[in-house]
């Protein structure tokens, strides 16, 4: 049996997969399945984007059984479940996915300097996240987000990350590149890292390798990954 | 009218709270801010300092009680708190000729020490350099969440009958004939007594009673890492001459094991610059660095606190009859904390017949990581980095209504980017709708 750690993009198709090989797959999620590309599928622009992953994702979904639990050792697998713990004497592939890095500045840290990802999810809930945008850094998803943002807000860019804030409570001006800004929100990105607070081991997959935001990238990760591993075409 | 009045509810002014309200007495604490220790206190490194030189001092001899209490009060309150020792090492041979010297110094004046071989220290310590020629472990050295350790003093007092009145700035002061009026932006209140815990401000609330002191800002900032586990220990370098304003910072680790590096001290002329500049995270990284093969990975954040410096020493008097200074509180306050709390309370026996209470309540706290959710059946875990789970979250901003406040006490979203929109989707839905002026408001 393989057990999977993780119910993204990267874990349900892999899911999928070893499943239809013939493979026993357990897949587990702390959350509810479907990882940032369910966030995604919430925002029209991204959906355009994403379109191609989410629909391959949400056809995995229905086909494989994800359960809730929160994986928070290897060998052995240890689950903490709505039961208690559960001990799984198997391996493990993580497919926990990837992070933003922090988005951490020079100068005050004043309220409204986000993370693409946060920001993203904010603004999935129907929440309003400022009015002056600051976009830094360069990344095909600070495209998309410029997007989404410039409907409701005033949208600058820099592709620097390197960003100077000043601002007491909130932000009030960000210096980049050896320009100052006028604005109440910062969205910096400076790449992004493997998710895997509890330091599980076993045979990373997808995302949580790629760490990137271009699916196609984790796409091919998780197929090279099955085939290869799995054998399984 | 109460009988005491407490001003600023940092570290200081949270234990001084808590003490009082073992015994008979009103009292109320007036803080500027929406919750406890948001101020010097949240910045500081959260070092429980083994000691501090020269031993003559004032703060040296409170920093060494103050360690000593340290298991109690951590037990009595319910934070965390872990003695991770502290590593001093030397980097060159005149200090580590020096070894033998300082633990002998150190047993002296009571602090456990113990000479380390080189063989020894990378044991302890593989990050650490090859090149470094031995060290000095020092065991109770440890390390709190200096915004928990606060708030659950509050909590304790809270449930002891202290009134804490959030959000409330003292405006002035006015000595009547046996009491004081203290003004304050929701109201005024009279007390026999005043203490005078403002950390920053405390020289202006001094001088509302005519005592001239002044409080000078000195800014030290942090860089936090994100590989925990980089160092088990603290670490710092025996210094060639020992710096009198500053211990000189080091590799620190934070309660969660996150490396944290710094402070330094910079003279700042305003009580609010908390900025932090490019060059010294740079100076940072440059003299700590050569004590490790490697730097730790991934900087997930940099910060800086302000100390209240108010010359060498704490400044713990009663200048006018009836107001107690407990002002300067530089490094190690934290430390010192509870044995400050512990010398206020002579002071104020000299006044009030202090009585004590029949019985003591000890709240329930279940915001302890250690009490982290054992089951999923009726919770569910939000941060995963440091476990926090959505009722433990939602407790604490029933109780401080303030996002900075759930960020500081749960630690929830202070690793990494994952959870950080949920939880100001949970804060902001559930409580503070009307409340924050609706906005988004957490960096």
């Amino acid at each position: 049996m393989v057990v999977i750690v993780g119910a993204g993009y990267s874990g349900l198709i892999c899911a999928k997969k070893l499943t239809d090989a013939g493979l026993k797959v357990r897949i587990f999620d702390f959350g509810k399945p479907g990882g940032e590309l369910s966030t995604f599928s919430k925002i029209p622009e991204f959906r355009d984007h994403y379109g191609k992953f989410i629909d391959e994702m949400n056809s995995a979904v229905e086909e494989v059984a994800v359960e809730r639990g929160c994986v928070i050792s290897t060998n052995p697998i240890k689950v903490l479940t709505s039961k208690g713990m559960q001990v799984i004497n198997d391996s493990a592939i993580i497919a926990t996915g990837a992070v933003d890095r922090n988005p951490w500045t020079y100068g005050k840290r004043p309220a409204g300097i986000f993370s693409p990802e946060t920001a993203i999810k904010l603004i999935s809930y129907g929440y309003k996240i400022g009015s002056k945008i600051l976009l830094a850094g360069e990344d095909k998803i600070l495209d998309i987000l410029e997007k989404v943002l410039c409907v409701d807000y005033d949208v600058e860019r820099t592709k620097s990350t390197e960003v100077y804030v000043e601002g007491n409570k909130r932000v009030e001006s960000v210096e980049a590149d050896g320009e100052k800004f006028k604005c109440d929100t910062l969205i910096l990105f400076r790449g992004r890292r493997t998710f895997n607070p509890k330091n599980l081991s076993g045979e990373v997959v997808g995302n949580a390798l790629v760490c990137s935001y271009d699916y196609s990238l984790v796409k091919k990760n998780v197929e090279d990954f099955v085939n290869l591993k799995y054998r399984v075409d | 009218m109460r009988d005491v009045a407490i001003i600023g509810a940092g570290v200081t002014g949270s234990f001084i709270a808590k003490e009082l309200s073992k015994f008979k007495l009103s009292v109320a604490v007036f803080e500027r801010k929406l919750a406890p220790g948001l101020e010097q206190t949240k910045a500081c490194s959260g070092i429980i300092h083994p000691f501090q030189l020269p031993f003559k001092l004032l703060r040296s001899r409170l920093c060494l009680q103050g360690n000593k209490m340290m298991d109690a009060e951590a037990e009595e309150l319910g934070f965390e708190f872990k003695r991770v020792g502290l590593i001093t090492v030397a980097t060159n041979p005149l200090t580590f000729l020096a070894i033998p010297f300082i633990v002998l110094y150190l047993r002296l004046h009571g602090v456990k020490a113990e000479a380390l071989s080189k063989k020894k220290l990378l044991e302890m310590e593989p990050n650490i350099n090859d090149k470094v020629y031995g060290g000095v472990l020092i065991p109770s050295a440890g390390v709190v969440n200096p915004v928990e350790m606060t708030a659950k003093a509050c909590m304790f007092a809270e449930a002891n009958g202290v009134e804490f009145f959030y959000g409330c700035e003292v405006v002035g002061i006015e000595r009547k004939e046996d009491r004081f009026l203290i003004k304050t932006k929701k109201g005024d209140f009279e007390a026999k007594l005043v203490i005078n815990c403002a950390g920053l401000y405390a020289d202006e609330i001094a001088r509302m009673v005519g005592y001239d002191m002044k409080i000078v800002p000195g800014k030290g900032s942090h860089i936090v890492f994100a590989e925990k586990g980089f160092t088990s220990h603290l670490v710092v370098a025996i210094p060639l001459k020992p710096n009198k304003r500053t211990k000189g910072g080091g590799a620190l680790i934070g309660f969660d094991g996150k490396p944290i590096w710094g402070p330094n001290l910079i003279d700042v002329e305003s009580k609010e610059d908390t900025s932090v500049k490019r060059e010294e995270i740079e100076g940072i990284i440059a003299k700590f660095s050569p004590l490790f093969k490697k730097t730790p990975e991934e900087i997930i954040a940099v910060y800086a606190g302000l100390r209240s410096i108010a010359g060498q020493d704490f400044v713990i008097n009663e200048p006018v009859k009836g107001f107690i200074n407990v002002a300067g509180i530089q490094s190690p306050g934290l430390t010192a904390a509870p044995a400050i709390a512990r010398m206020v309370l002579e002071m104020v026996s000299k006044h009030l017949e202090l009585k004590k209470k029949d019985e003591i309540v000890r709240p329930e706290f279940k915001i302890s990581k250690s009490e982290a959710c054992r089951s999923l059946e009726d919770d569910e875990i939000v941060c995963l980095c440091n476990m926090v789970t959505k009722n433990q979250v939602l407790r604490v901003a029933e109780q401080f209504k303030c996002f900075d406040a759930v960020k500081q006490i749960t630690w929830a979203g202070m690793d990494c980017e994952k959870c950080k929109a949920e939880i100001m989707k949970l804060i902001g839905e559930r409580i503070l709708k009307d409340s924050e002026g609706g906005e988004i408001a957490w960096s």
